[in-house]
């Protein structure tokens, strides 16, 4: 049967039932395609001569059907005119207007809800809205509120009371050198810190003698100093220009692998070198792949510098799970890889464990894709490359080490410079030149700045300096031998403790350990009873401690205080009385991440 | 500009304050039950700046609270940030935008570029003070921040601080104040009877404030505090971290780690001045002021740029190339600072140059008169290059003059 005919039949029927009158009178037809179109040129805002002529057009069309019969284009387009018509006359025209307006609704509210999704997580997003439903039962909300508060004060534990004591407005008459009589009696109630805080303090004897003694005078020498005035403080600019190409050179930078282009600049500290690499990362892949929803892949053992770059710069963060030997786990950082991804991390070594991840394959990884591949030597820049002369299995870390495009290095931890002295580097000028931003619609002037900060303090740029050149790579290297046989020793020392276990294999200065038949955290608590500050780690409950040069004399009292510890313990388990055990536990075990987020920041918001 | 402190950097305040960094170099703020010293200096340098701001006055409203930074960019960056996170939770814009003079400083422009938020820099009035109006219709629905200075850097004129506070707060905007230069000045000033508005936390509708402590705080370099008027908006200038496995983790500001030194430095000068100390010190340095811009007005070929409200003073030439005047004056020895739109320069008077004043103007007329008898660029001089920085119609072209300048300086 041809299909034009069917088509007609439908179509006169309509048409026949309708009037249309020769002097423009349009009478409304009951049918429900007259209906829909008329309104649609009402919609249109077609003036009436104009809707006239378009039905006109569209049902005269039919009648002239014969004539063009032999288009079967035509005759189809009107074929899947009549079915779609009478498939959709069985609903009422309101209907139909109404379902693409509420189909549009209900895709923006699904939108918005996927992206909080993409953005949080699903399990965070459905906690969210199971704990934001709980809280609004009356009563609940202020209960919650009141255990969050009993936890922050207990994190204060007493503190608060001092503060009461403190002052809070400026002296009317100064104390003028006074004042110094004041600081030393404010010094003194400070814990005893030598040889018993993991990390800290990296330089080895007394704060006021040696070594510090030396930074001390270089710093004062030159406490008057910006670096932000390169013209005026020339001596500054060649310091901090020679202690970034010092470090370089510890890097690989004279390596030919490393390409022989590598640059960079001092910071305040490791957080700041971050940051600064992610947020140049991130510009330099934008101009690279035009990524404008930038992402980020680092492992769970990678610091926290990195979450503060991802909430600063608007980069989504992806936390990957270790591996069984708590490395970054190349598959599992593979499979997070998308089009959105700027920058992956390898840390040499991490943090939490002290292992170095596995460098090279990373690399290798993020050449492939052309990602940026950011190394963090914030620990382990100043060890490393000694810790590698001296024998020890060191894998590749560094420039020399392909895809490689940035390095952090904290020259205030291994360094032994002043706190405040840090160095990021990159491969090349290109991806450096999108760290520095350059301002020109300002009526102070014209301006660029390298890094974050404006004015800088010249003073400890000179103290880095003076630490790097009155060691030279004789006394880092004596130093490392120093700290890699103390931990060597902590090492040996724990494993002789049966109810401990260190996790996976330290390759620096940097032990952690747990126990599976006790709470370590009631083992940190004792320990911190008997003077020394551990590190509380999650995932698995741990505490480590970060061997420098304060150690090295006393690692035998620190087995032997951690032997004792553990046999305190095994004896009588039971949280101790003012001990953070349980908090850290609880924090841990907690579903609700926000909840927890809210309480390390009401906690800070107390403590100034 | 370039040294707050008076007399030479081996003895008086710079002793003192280098004899407290040195007692202190060890610490880290960071940990907080280590160092309990340091975090002790830090909170009441916080509270003590915070005083001198108007947080014991009943208008302020009695929150306020703050920490210490390491210098006015990361008070500022700061401020930036924690506006935004607090907008998008208050009003869930996701596109934040933010309203600056064409007087503010640079450091704005670095927070828009890091933060994501678009920047509307808006040219000043006649008076070179922040243009209320022009500031009002760059107002939209994704404005989260207005900012005032006080003063402003290029011509040391005080914003209109109170009518910005009450545009602020109608439109439920953020407000921060730039008082990095006129933190430790203003409220002194004000005391010895100079004609200071309003501009701390009891002007209504100010959320956030940035002191540097180590301008006319005379405290090292590399110490600022920045303040919120309470804690709900501070909140969101901190950073939680609970999935690290390094453990629960959360910072209050930029940095980590931080040289504890520096902030018992900044202790130690606020504490050994205390108020009398500003006062005296507010009194030479605003004298001094006056009697520079006195001096220049005796200059017929130079004009001051607006009515300086405090120790930096900027001038102009309609007659000469105010920029080959600078290059005579860095040959003297004199290092000032060229500014644009319009072109000039400027001196930041501290109290180094409480003792020079007579030479300074002395040295300026010379160098005007030797401009005057021999126009045309100084062998060596910079003037060619900021006039035609200045004139470049591609601004692009002149971002990327700066970023290889500095590529090649370290």
């Amino acid at each position: 049967m041809h299909p034009a005919k069917t088509n007609r039949t439908f179509l006169a029927r309509d048409y026949q039932e309708s009037r249309f009158a020769n002097d423009g009178c349009f009478i409304l037809p009951s049918s429900t395609s007259y209906y829909l179109i008329y309104f649609l040129l009402l919609l249109l805002r077609l003036p009436r001569s104009l809707r006239h002529t378009a039905i006109h057009f569209i049902f005269q069309k039919n009648e002239q059907m014969d004539s063009y019969s032999s288009s079967s284009f035509n005759s189809f387009l009107n074929h899947f005119r009549a079915s779609a018509n009478s498939f959709l006359s069985q609903f009422e025209p309101l209907a139909l207007l109404l379902a693409p307006l509420l189909t549009l609704l209900a895709a923006r509210f699904l939108q918005s809800f996927l992206s909080v999704i993409h953005e949080k997580g699903l399990k965070a997003t459905l906690l969210g809205f199971f704990m934001s439903s709980i809280k609004s039962v009356p009563g609940v909300k202020s209960y919650i509120d009141a255990e969050k508060q009993k936890v922050v004060d207990k994190l204060h534990s007493g503190s608060k009371s001092i503060r009461e004591n403190w002052r809070t407005e400026l002296p009317t008459t100064g104390l003028g050198v006074g004042v110094i009589e004041e600081m030393k009696d404010e010094k003194s109630k400070d814990v005893d810190w030598q040889g018993k805080c993991s990390g800290t303090v990296y330089i080895g004897g007394s704060e006021s003698e040696g070594h510090f003694s030396l930074i001390n005078e270089a710093c004062s020498m030159f406490a008057h100093t910006n670096p932000l005035h390169l013209d005026v403080f020339k001596s500054v600019a060649r310091f901090e220009a020679e202690v970034v190409a010092m470090t370089a050179a510890l890097l690989g930078s004279k390596e030919k692998a490393s390409g022989g282009q590598v640059c960079g600049n001092m910071t305040s500290g490791g957080t700041e070198s971050i940051l600064l690499a992610v947020k140049t990362s991130r510009d330099y892949m934008k101009m690279k792949k035009g990524i404008t929803k930038p992402e980020m892949i680092i492992a769970e053992s990678a610091h926290s510098a990195y979450d503060k770059a991802a909430q600063y710069f608007n980069i989504k963060l992806r936390r990957v799970p270790v591996d069984k030997e708590f490395q970054a786990d190349l598959k599992a950082i593979r499979q997070h890889i998308n089009r959105n991804t700027i920058l992956i991390v390898g840390s040499a070594p991490g943090f939490p464990h002290g292992i170095i991840d596995p460098i090279e394959e990373l690399g290798k990884l993020a050449y492939s894709y052309g990602l940026c591949f950011h190394v963090d030597l914030c620990l382990g820049g100043f060890v490393l490359p000694f810790a590698h002369k001296l024998g020890y299995p060191i894998p590749s870390f560094d420039f020399t080490v392909m895809g490689v495009t940035s390095i952090s290095v904290d020259v205030h931890k291994y360094g032994l410079a002043p706190k405040g002295t840090s160095v990021v580097l990159y491969r090349d000028h290109d991806i450096r030149k999108h760290q520095f931003v350059a301002v020109t619609e300002w009526s102070g002037g014209l301006y660029v700045s390298p890094t974050i900060a404006g004015s800088r303090p010249g003073g400890l740029i000179a103290g880095a300096w003076a630490a790097m050149m009155s060691l030279g790579q004789e006394g880092y290297l004596e130093n490392t031998r120093k700290i890699m046989e103390a931990s060597k020793m902590i090492q040996n020392g724990i494993k002789e403790i049966p109810e401990l276990f260190i996790i996976g294999r330290p390759d620096m200065t940097i032990v952690a350990f747990g126990s599976a038949v006790l709470d370590i955290f009631e083992v940190n608590d004792i320990m911190s009873g008997k003077g020394w500050h551990l590190n509380a780690l999650q995932r698995p409950n741990s505490i480590h401690i970060c061997i420098t040069l304060q150690h090295v004399p006393v690692v035998d009292s620190f087995i032997q205080d951690l032997s004792e510890a553990v046999q305190t313990v095994k004896e009588n388990p039971g949280p101790i009385s003012g001990g953070l055990a349980p908090i850290y536990g609880a924090a841990g075990r907690m579903p609700d991440r926000g909840m927890v987020e809210e309480l390390l920041v009401n906690y800070m918001d107390g403590t100034c | 500009m370039l040294c707050y402190i008076g007399g030479s950097e081996s003895e008086g305040h710079f002793s003192l304050i280098n004899e407290a960094c040195s007692m202190f170099a060890h610490t880290n703020p960071l940990h907080l039950d280590v160092f309990k010293s340091v975090a002790r200096f830090e909170a009441e340098v916080v509270a003590m700046t915070a005083a001198l701001l108007g947080s014991k006055e009943k208008a302020s409203g009695g929150q306020v609270c703050g920490n210490m930074t390491s210098g006015g960019t990361e008070s500022i960056l700061l401020a930036v940030k924690t506006s935004r996170d607090y907008m998008k939770m208050k009003k869930g814009i996701t596109k934040p935008e933010m309203i600056i003079a064409e007087s503010a400083h640079s450091a704005y422009d670095k927070a828009a570029q890091y933060f994501n938020i678009k920047l509307r820099r808006v040219p000043v009035d006649k008076e070179f003070q922040a243009d209320l109006k022009a500031i009002r219709q760059h107002i939209n629905r994704n404005t989260i921040l207005i900012v005032g200075s006080a003063p402003g850097f290029p011509h040391g004129i005080i914003d209109p601080i109170e009518e910005l506070g009450k545009l602020a707060y109608s439109y439920g905007l953020c407000f921060h104040v730039d008082l990095c230069l006129g933190g430790f000045v203003l409220p002194f000033a004000h005391k010895l009877g100079y004609p200071i508005p309003s501009f701390d936390f009891t002007v209504m509708g100010v959320t956030s404030i940035s002191v540097d402590v180590h301008k006319y705080g005379l405290a090292p370099k590399g110490t600022s505090v920045v303040l919120y008027r309470d804690h709900d908006i501070r909140k969101h200038q901190f950073v939680a971290v609970t999935e690290w496995s390094g453990g629960l983790y959360v910072s209050p500001t930029i940095a980590g780690s931080r040289p504890g030194g520096l902030i018992a430095g900044a202790w130690a000068a606020m504490m050994s001045l205390g108020q009398e100390g500003y006062l005296e010190n507010t009194r030479k340095i605003m004298e001094a002021s006056k009697m520079i811009q006195n001096g220049i007005k005796e200059i017929p070929e130079l004009f001051i740029i607006g009515r300086p409200d405090m120790t930096i003073v900027a001038f102009g030439s309609a007659v000469l190339d105010i920029f080959e005047v600078n290059d005579i004056m860095s040959g003297k020895g004199w290092h000032l600072n060229a500014l644009q739109r319009p072109n000039s320069i400027h001196i930041c008077i501290t109290l180094q140059h409480v003792p020079v004043v007579d030479s300074f103007i002395q040295d300026l007329s010379e160098a005007v008169q030797t401009v005057k008898e021999n126009p045309g660029p100084i062998s060596g001089g910079l003037a060619p290059i900021y006039g035609a920085a200045g004139r470049m119609p591609d601004r692009g072209m002149v971002e990327e003059l700066l970023v290889n300048y500095m590529d090649g300086t370290c």
